[in-house]
């Protein structure tokens, strides 16, 4: 679904003395089924404007369109419905959010208030399950009895069984460790592939927003401070330092290849095995120098 | 010196399971800073709780500066000197300020209003939450909140520093403040330090490394040793570096021109 | 979503009201309740009502702050206020609607009882609006104290206090959160059948146990490692101070409840 945002500004507890002007003047398109990433520090606005994509939030003035459905401060209960059949959110820790007494019951909650019949989920759910990495066995156990990692995927499974034309993702991968982190990028991943759902994800890992994105979005104060591909975002890494958000790794290492021999990798996420087929092309530019 | 010692510590939560800490026979040296690696339910945390009493070893025991934690007269001592922050950083505040908060380990302590006035002044300035005293928790970030939950513990004077991913649920600048804070009491003020974390980089910093898994401890070695021994990284269930991984590939690859490989090697430095 | 809720807020400051010890203030506010329970004339009310709100004055607290932390009892006001009006058949009849006929004096009643019920609020809000809630937890360890020897466990109480007002706004932040993730769900508090919404509360509640549960006991394990143990002897970092002020205030309310009781009928 291609979400485009116009003009949107939103003000957070007006008429109050702590009044702030949450999002200032916002626009941005999001192609169909594009992986866009949002990165920036807390409080920078990220969690603000993606909870207006589903209408747990109302714009103070201006608009955005998710599909055919138009967000507006106006916006009618009716016409909320309506939007969040299309819009899944997973939250930060989702799993926070689990409260049935089996696996199955919590991931059938999502679908059954949508309208859909429980005889026509059912079916779906093993493949489901196995998607995100579990299986049908853990269907009639409880979700209070599962391992960290165990719940949040059972979570996320509950907001995909929705099957949702936009997802949004607000940190999926904070509080797990690397390999975990690495399972959960894999995951959304191959959901995208598989079914073109349009993505949206907020993350303070540049990593992941690397890996996933196509498109990154950095918020500062409310606004959209910068934004590009990966490759165009990595290539302002003082800016990106003066916000606190730190290049991964591989650019960091790539980076300073480039600086010492003069060469231009093709982009700064490859892998080892890609960036040495590449340098080996090439003489090293030291020589220049001299 | 030796601040604590485990000797022959098993642990279990429940006398049917497998034992949540097993053949634990190793110490925490004055001065060092140790970080406990290893996957989920490894055993790291219960090994953490062990050191302060927090949990008593099934069997064998657990001395910190000689006294046991078994030993009810010296537990209250033990937890002084074992200072400890624990993950959730919303989860560990009793108080509805941070000063109040900063307080409550010394009111348990009996320390007298005049000495705790002072001491608070001083931790806060050590943690840089000077401006924060008169705040309430829930208005913090998670940076703020966790350097104010470490301004808790070490007002009391410990000797050791224990972090149970204390950086896990914060944001980069959340973690980078509080692990430059761990890094100047270690480097300036000789802190032991034992922290509990997935993070590789985490982990570097540390003089020892200790790897658990299934609740045993099953390597322990210097940071630099492993920094120059990177097949380690794959022993250690940890991810290799990019910097190594690119340069392996550099080195194994056929007609790369030397020079490539030096560029990577100074790359990764 | 809860932004608007003021649940015990302090707002510091430096007014008589605010330099008052909390024990004073306790003990003025319980002897002001008493006389408004006893007092049943207008002329009572009157002056009870012009002393509260001297106090309000006194206190620098703004109107906006007392108004939203009565807001939301003025529907229970309202509420008894109507029961009264409707259901007392005392007095002068006035007009009767749909069967109901409103009497002077059930009017009369209703106001008074309304009147009562926000003098109460008025006064208990300008309590913890002007007390840091550490020194009124404080204050009430130390006057329960005697009654300790009667098994009463005053510092236990006092500490489950000071922690439910230190852990209320994170409550509040985590309904927030836990409201939206069941409404992204398509969960719906506001419309739908009662079994709906019932299921919808479900969502809710469920999960704010499991994280409550939780929560405690990382608490318990953070205190424990601080060395928190509830019977030994703590010292603390504020000190209650009784000054000029404390005896004044509770000396002034308790002969104004004398007065009103044997001279305001």
């Amino acid at each position: 679904m291609r979400v485009l945002v116009q003009q949107l500004n939103h003000i957070y507890m007006p008429k109050t003395p702590f009044e702030t002007l949450a999002l200032r003047d916002i626009s941005l398109e999001v192609p169909d089924g594009s992986v866009t990433a949002v990165i920036g520090r807390t409080g920078s606005g990220k969690s603000t404007l993606v909870q207006h994509l589903n209408g747990l939030l109302k714009p103070t003035s201006g608009q955005a369109f998710v599909g055919g459905h138009r967000i507006h401060s106006k916006m009618k209960r009716k016409e909320i419905s309506a939007l969040r059949k299309h819009v899944g959110m997973v939250f930060q820790y989702p799993e926070h959010q689990l409260f049935e007494q089996t696996v199955e019951k919590d991931i059938m909650f999502g679908p059954l208030n949508l309208g859909y019949a429980s005889t026509d989920i059912q079916p779906m759910l093993p493949g489901l399950l196995e998607k995100v990495g579990l299986d049908a066995s853990f269907l009639p156990r409880s979700p209070f009895e599962l391992s960290g990692g165990q719940m949040r995927r059972t979570a996320i499974a509950g907001v995909l069984a929705m099957e949702p034309s936009l997802l949004i993702l607000d940190e999926p991968t904070a509080g797990l460790d690397p390999e975990g982190r690495q399972d959960m990028i894999h995951l959304f991943q191959d959901w995208q592939q598989k079914r073109g759902t349009t993505i949206i994800m907020i993350t303070h890992q540049m990593e992941e927003a690397a890996a996933l994105a196509d498109h990154v979005i950095v918020m500062e104060n409310g606004t959209i401070y910068m934004e590009g591909s990966p490759e165009e975002i990595y290539k302002r890494e003082a800016e990106l330092k003066e916000l606190d958000l730190d290049l991964p790794e591989q650019a960091k290492v790539l980076k300073q290849i480039e600086a010492q021999t003069g060469i231009t990798f093709s982009s700064l996420s490859l892998t080892p095995a890609e960036a040495v087929e590449e340098m080996s092309r090439y003489q090293p530019g030291r020589e220049k120098d001299v | 010196m030796t601040v604590i010692q485990f000797k022959q510590v098993y642990y279990y939560y429940n006398e049917k399971d497998e034992p949540a800490a097993a053949d634990l026979d190793v110490e925490v040296k004055d001065g060092e800073w140790t970080a406990v690696i290893g996957p989920n339910g490894s055993g790291k945390s219960t090994l953490a709780r062990l050191c302060n009493g927090l949990l008593l070893p099934s069997s064998g025991g657990v001395y910190v500066h000689g006294a046991s934690t078994k030993d009810d007269a010296a537990l209250s001592g033990i937890r002084r000197r074992v200072g400890m922050v624990f993950q959730n950083p919303d989860h560990q505040f009793t108080a509805p300020t941070v000063r109040d908060d900063i307080a409550f380990g010394m009111e348990n302590a009996g320390v007298e209003r005049a000495e705790m006035k002072q001491r608070i002044q001083k931790v806060a300035e050590q943690t840089g939450t000077s401006h924060l005293l008169d705040i309430e928790p829930h208005r913090l970030s998670g940076g703020q909140k966790q350097r104010a939950a470490i301004a808790g513990v070490l007002v009391l004077q410990p000797d050791i520093m224990i972090l149970d991913e204390a950086t896990s649920m914060l944001d980069p600048a959340g973690r980078k403040a509080v692990m430059e804070m761990v890094r100047h009491l270690h480097k300036e003020e000789g802190m032991t330090v034992l922290s509990i974390t997935h993070s590789l980089h985490e982990a570097m910093e540390a003089d020892r490394v200790w790897y658990m898994e299934k609740g045993r401890l099953l390597y322990d070695r210097s940071a630099s040793y492993i920094l120059q021994h990177p097949e380690w990284f794959e022993k250690l269930n940890m991810p290799l570096p990019y910097s190594y991984a690119l340069l392996k590939q550099a080195q194994e690859a056929q007609h790369l021109d030397p020079l490539w490989i030096q560029a990577v090697r100074e790359a990764g430095q | 979503m809860f932004e608007h809720v003021i649940v015990g807020q302090y707002l510091p400051g430096h007014s008589f009201l605010h330099r008052m010890d909390a024990r004073a203030k306790l003990v003025t506010v319980f002897l002001f309740i008493c006389t408004v329970f006893m007092v049943d004339t207008w002329f009572g009310y009157g002056v009870l009502w012009s002393t509260a709100v001297a106090a309000f004055i006194i206190s620098g607290v703004s109107l906006r702050y007392m108004r939203k932390g009565m807001l939301p009892v003025l529907l229970l006001v309202l509420f008894t206020f109507l029961l009264h009006a409707l259901f007392t058949s005392e007095g002068e009849a006035w007009i009767s609607v749909w069967g109901f006929t409103l009497h002077g004096g059930g009017v009369e009643e209703g106001l008074f009882i309304a009147l009562r019920l926000l003098l109460l609020v008025f006064i208990t809000s300008l309590l913890t609006l002007t007390t840091n809630p550490m020194d009124l937890t404080d204050a009430l360890e130390q006057l329960f104290r005697p009654f300790q020897r009667f098994g009463l466990p005053a510092h236990d109480i006092a500490m489950m206090m000071s922690i439910a007002i230190r852990f209320i706004p994170t409550l509040l932040q985590e309904t927030e959160k836990i409201v939206k993730a069941q409404m992204s769900r398509g969960a719906s508090f506001h419309q739908g059948s009662l079994k709906k919404r019932a299921q919808a509360f479900t969502a809710l509640l469920v999960p704010l146990f499991m994280r409550a549960f939780k929560r405690a006991e990382d608490l318990a394990l953070a205190m424990e490692a601080r060395g928190y143990n509830s019977g030994t002897s703590r010292t603390k970092l504020r000190k209650l101070v009784w000054g000029w002020r404390d005896t004044m205030a509770c000396m002034f309310t308790a002969v104004l409840g004398v007065f009103l009781i044997l001279f305001g009928k």
